[in-house]
């Protein structure tokens, strides 16, 4: 469909051999799929995040006060610690983008350009940090670091080391951690595909390792500035870190700021909805800020004709070297949390880390925990269904956005699905409240609130920004000319797709379906704002468990919760090795 | 290929009408399927917005005894909360069922709820009458007290006895207590130790001289309890169920109570603008609370937790493990003097003491 939107075939295809009924199919699918992508994208993300955001300058529009027009939530955020709260978000996002980045160039020349060992094992270290939420990596160092944690338990407490990380040090160290893949994902593809001639012209013509870098850096300058978006985008809405550090760090915090006014009676949505606007339009300026720059000269050095760099072999003491460096990093960022998270839900209370303390004890009390087995099972198929459609759906913007620039509406477009990720969770879900309860709708006979339907919608209006900026950078390397030959050969545009494309984009899609998979199995905001009656997703059921019990039985089902969506990710992982057609897993092995 | 625009214009009303033709099919599909009614005695769903532990446990047992299906959204009361406000246009609840009357008197003054109805299937206590507001605008079913002391029986020799008593030296960074913003029921113990310090501004400086100790400021219960397990904190300042629940399982937990403690009664009030069979389910769902049975529904429903409250209907008894109010100095600050300050005084706190 794209390939035919925007590089029409003129010449007549040769004779097809689908029926009628499937030419006409094809023909009412092109004559129709770009409007109802749009109808989509409108329904599902831009509605609901407008009601929220209008809110904050009209409430009567949605009986939350008297007026129709004020500015009064402007004034009651931009003040205090709310204004305070909005300053931190900012400075942390970027430091944490400085930082992940920092990270991620490391790793990427590691495992793209060295032959380093274990590169399989690291890369999927990377995917994983992706999956685990943020409260569990920041309960994890807790877990460690706290008074009467693992360390506390070895002696090594120190009331001044716990104090630096319960504060904006440990903050920014969480946010740059789950930034990792995000920055990774951006600047990989680029580091990979530079190729080491560069590297040897500075080389050659007298440059040292420094003056290198001056060459290489620019180079890879547009990935970096991606990818430090991305990560500030998705760091200033992280809700999970703030949750657990910022009540006792004496650090207001953004999104912290939005939980509390939209918790204690009567909600405060005014002030939550400048507090989104203000989170997204910070995204949108350092949109425009990178588009500005990378306007003012020429970036474009990485050609077709560029040869696949062969990779570093790095010497004896350099291997050692690199797998410290990269055993350091995956402690911090996996180890410590993992350690934190089985301790937690392991160790018996008031008792010191040794081995005759820890019991199963809470793992044994979730059998009994009543209605467990129909939240698992609801959540699974609600989040396999969400992994197709925020794929699809994420596909296809990636694929509109690769050919950027065109029209004021593909601009517009990708400025949305990225600011978008600067959304809380929290406010897109009380904006489907405002937008799909509304009376008017019932009288149109469209009565969706508090049926699975919103529900989806709103998992799937989540998932789509990060989904789409996963699969920007695959699928941005299509050339359009492999469709057109496709076509030319006969295929229709779906089989032209499927035969040309997705066996070169196997393991990406695979692995964005398992991150939103992932994502959708354990979403909070939505699925407590918005699940039906009677109804009860993973995460609402976790955190009912931690309302009712001990907080190691709560760990103990966000364990199970991770091991499930980890065993799944494993299954789909071996089925694609046994079933996938050969060439798409070869042409997929350098992808990760 | 440019398209004229009538193709373009044709393309984008084929859509919508066919967005919209699905919308309204899923949304009736759904709406014909969870509302069925039969021809003698119409019957909705009733939806139950309840943040106490016990109540899927009542409203499966009302479910039964009635056949009213009974849908529970269980959240805390902050998510239920919001979710009424937000759904304000066109309100999803029948019955909404949480701890604290402050809230409810505040839901009350800008008319959500149903005014002048109270259950006739138990009879209340002399306590139990003194929580009904006098225009029946909510329904009083059970007491709690907020907040209590919980400490650690092996650190914490003799705990503290007053709200004074905890700006000494002695208290310096071992006190925790939850975010009334973010935990409910901490609202009122807030309410209740300013309102005995003397007032809102005399109340703000205690909060802040309590701060300059050291105080930590947790999420909710659960999570202030667990600081207090890890040694984090010496004394859990908590809602007096979530702390005996704990002590069942953590015998070297104990609680005390301050002078005073602030009453927190368990509320359950009912949607004024819900449709007529609904608010009729919801007033049996109230009288079933009453009942012999409902009552030990709640007694039985979360062992640990909300289910160790007092009483207030005649007849029934509460678990061995709590407390005779009758020997605890208890504070009930007027709810609907306090109610009204509920937004004002968490925003001062969040802004003044927890960051």
């Amino acid at each position: 469909m794209v390939a035919l939107a925007e590089r029409p075939i003129e010449s007549k295809p040769q004779e097809r051999s689908g029926s009628v009924l499937t030419r006409w199919l094809g023909r009412l699918a092109e004559f129709l799929g770009w409007p109802i992508f749009w109808v989509v994208l409108v329904v599902v993300l831009l509605v609901p995040t407008a009601c929220f955001l209008i809110l904050a300058i009209s409430p009567r529009l949605f009986d939350q006060g008297s007026a129709w027009f004020t500015i009064s939530a402007f004034r009651q955020a931009l003040t205090g610690v709310t204004l305070q709260g909005m300053g931190d978000s900012l400075v942390v996002g970027v430091l944490a983008a400085f930082l992940a980045v920092t990270v991620a160039i490391v790793l990427a020349w590691l495992l793209q350009r060295t032959n380093v060992g274990g590169r399989r094992l690291w890369s999927i270290s990377i995917w994983t940090i992706l999956l685990v939420p943020s409260y569990i990596i920041a309960v994890g160092w807790q877990v460690m670091l706290g008074q009467g944690g693992v360390l506390g338990s070895l002696g090594l407490y120190s009331a001044s080391y716990s104090k630096i990380f319960f504060g904006p040090v440990g903050y920014t160290m969480i946010l740059a951690i789950k930034g990792i893949p995000f920055a990774y994902f951006a600047v990989a593809g680029s580091i990979s595909a530079l190729g080491s001639s560069f590297e040897d012209a500075a080389r050659v013509h007298g440059g040292g390792r420094l003056s290198t870098l001056r060459v290489v850096i620019p180079m890879v300058l547009p990935s970096i500035l991606a990818g430090l978006i991305v990560v500030f985008a998705e760091s200033i809405a992280d809700f999970g870190t703030a949750a657990v550090i910022a009540p006792n760090a004496h650090f207001p915090i953004a999104t912290y700021n939005l939980y509390v006014a939209l918790s204690s009676y009567p909600a405060n949505f005014g002030v939550a909805a400048v507090i989104g606007c203000m989170l997204v339009a910070a995204v949108a300026v350092a949109l425009m800020l990178q588009k500005r720059f990378l306007k003012s000269r020429s970036y474009a050095v990485l050609g077709g004709r560029m040869r696949m760099s062969s990779r570093a072999r790095l010497t004896r003491r350099g291997q050692i070297l690199a797998v410290g460096v990269l055993l350091v990093i995956f402690f911090v960022a996996l180890g410590v949390p993992i350690i934190g998270a089985l301790v937690s839900s392991m160790l018996k209370p008031f008792t010191t880390l040794s081995i005759h303390n820890f019991t199963l004890a809470a793992y044994r009390g979730l059998f009994g925990v009543s209605g467990l087995g129909g939240s698992i099972s609801l959540s699974f198929k609600l989040a396999v269904l969400n992994g197709f459609l925020a794929l699809f759906l994420g596909a296809v913007i990636a694929r509109r956005l690769s050919k950027r620039g065109t029209t004021f509406i593909d601009k517009l477009l990708d400025v949305t699905v990225l600011a978008a990720i600067a959304l809380p969770g929290l406010v897109l879900a009380a904006g489907y409240i405002f937008a799909y309860n509304l009376p008017v709708l019932s009288s149109l006979g469209i009565d969706i609130y508090g049926t699975l339907l919103v529900l989806i919608m709103a998992y799937l209006a989540g998932a789509l920004p990060s989904t789409t900026r996963v699969l920007a950078g695959p699928m941005s390397q299509v050339r359009g000319s492999l469709l057109d030959a496709g076509r030319v050969h006969g295929s229709g545009l779906a089989q032209s797709w499927w035969r040309c494309a997705v066996p070169l984009l196997g393991p990406s899609l695979l692995w964005a379906w398992l991150l939103t998979f992932a994502a959708t199995f354990l979403e909070l905001p939505a699925s407590e704002l918005l699940a039906p009656p009677g109804t009860q997703p993973v995460a609402v059921a976790i955190i009912q468990v931690l309302g009712k019990s001990n907080i190691s039985q709560g760990t103990a089902l966000s364990i199970v919760a991770l091991l499930i969506d980890l065993g799944m990710i494993i299954v789909i992982s071996l089925l694609f090795r046994l079933l996938a057609p050969k060439g798409w897993r070869r042409l997929g092995a350098n992808v990760l | 290929m440019k398209r004229p625009r009538l193709y373009r214009t044709l393309q984008i009303a084929l859509a919508l009408t066919g967005a919209a033709g699905v919308l309204a099919a899923c949304g009736s599909s759904s709406a014909s399927s969870s509302k069925t009614s039969s021809s003698k005695t119409p019957v909705v769903p009733l939806v139950v917005y309840g943040a106490e532990g016990y109540a899927p446990a009542v409203a499966k047992g009302f479910q039964q005894a009635t056949g009213i299906p009974t849908e529970m959204v269980n959240h805390s009361t902050g998510t239920l909360l919001a979710k009424i406000s937000a759904e304000a246009e066109n309100p999803q609840w029948g019955v909404l069922w949480t701890d604290g009357s402050d809230a409810y008197a505040a839901l009350d003054q800008q008319h959500y709820l149903l005014r002048g109805f109270e259950p006739t299937t138990g009879t209340l206590t002399s306590l139990g009458k003194s929580l009904v507001p006098a225009d029946q605008s909510y329904i009083p079913t059970g007491i709690t007290t907020a907040a209590a002391f919980v400490y650690n029986s092996k650190v914490v020799k003799s705990p503290p006895a007053s709200w004074s008593s905890l700006l000494t030296p002695q208290w310096k960074g071992a006190i925790g207590m939850n975010n009334p913003a973010i935990s409910g029921p901490t609202y009122t113990a807030v309410a209740s130790i300013m309102s005995q310090q003397g007032g809102v501004a005399k109340g703000e400086a205690y909060f802040k001289k309590l701060a300059a100790n050291g105080l930590h400021v947790y999420a909710t219960n659960k999570v202030t309890l667990n600081a207090l397990l890890t040694g984090a904190i010496k004394v859990a300042m908590v809602q007096n169920s979530a702390g005996i629940g704990f002590a069942m399982t953590s015998p070297n937990l104990k609680v005390a109570y301050p002078n005073k403690s602030a009453i927190l009664p368990g509320v359950l009030g009912i949607d004024g603008k819900a449709s007529k069979t609904e608010i009729a389910e919801a007033k049996r769902f109230a009288d079933f609370v009453y009942s012999a049975k409902g009552q030990a529904l709640m007694l039985s429903g979360d062992p640990h937790g909300d289910s160790l409250f007092y009483p207030i209907v005649k007849g029934t008894k509460a678990h061995s493990e709590v407390p005779n109010l009758k020997a605890i100095p208890t504070d009930y600050p007027n709810p609907i003097v306090w109610g009204s300050r509920e937004a004002s005084i968490n925003a001062w706190f969040t802004s003044n003491i927890v960051q």
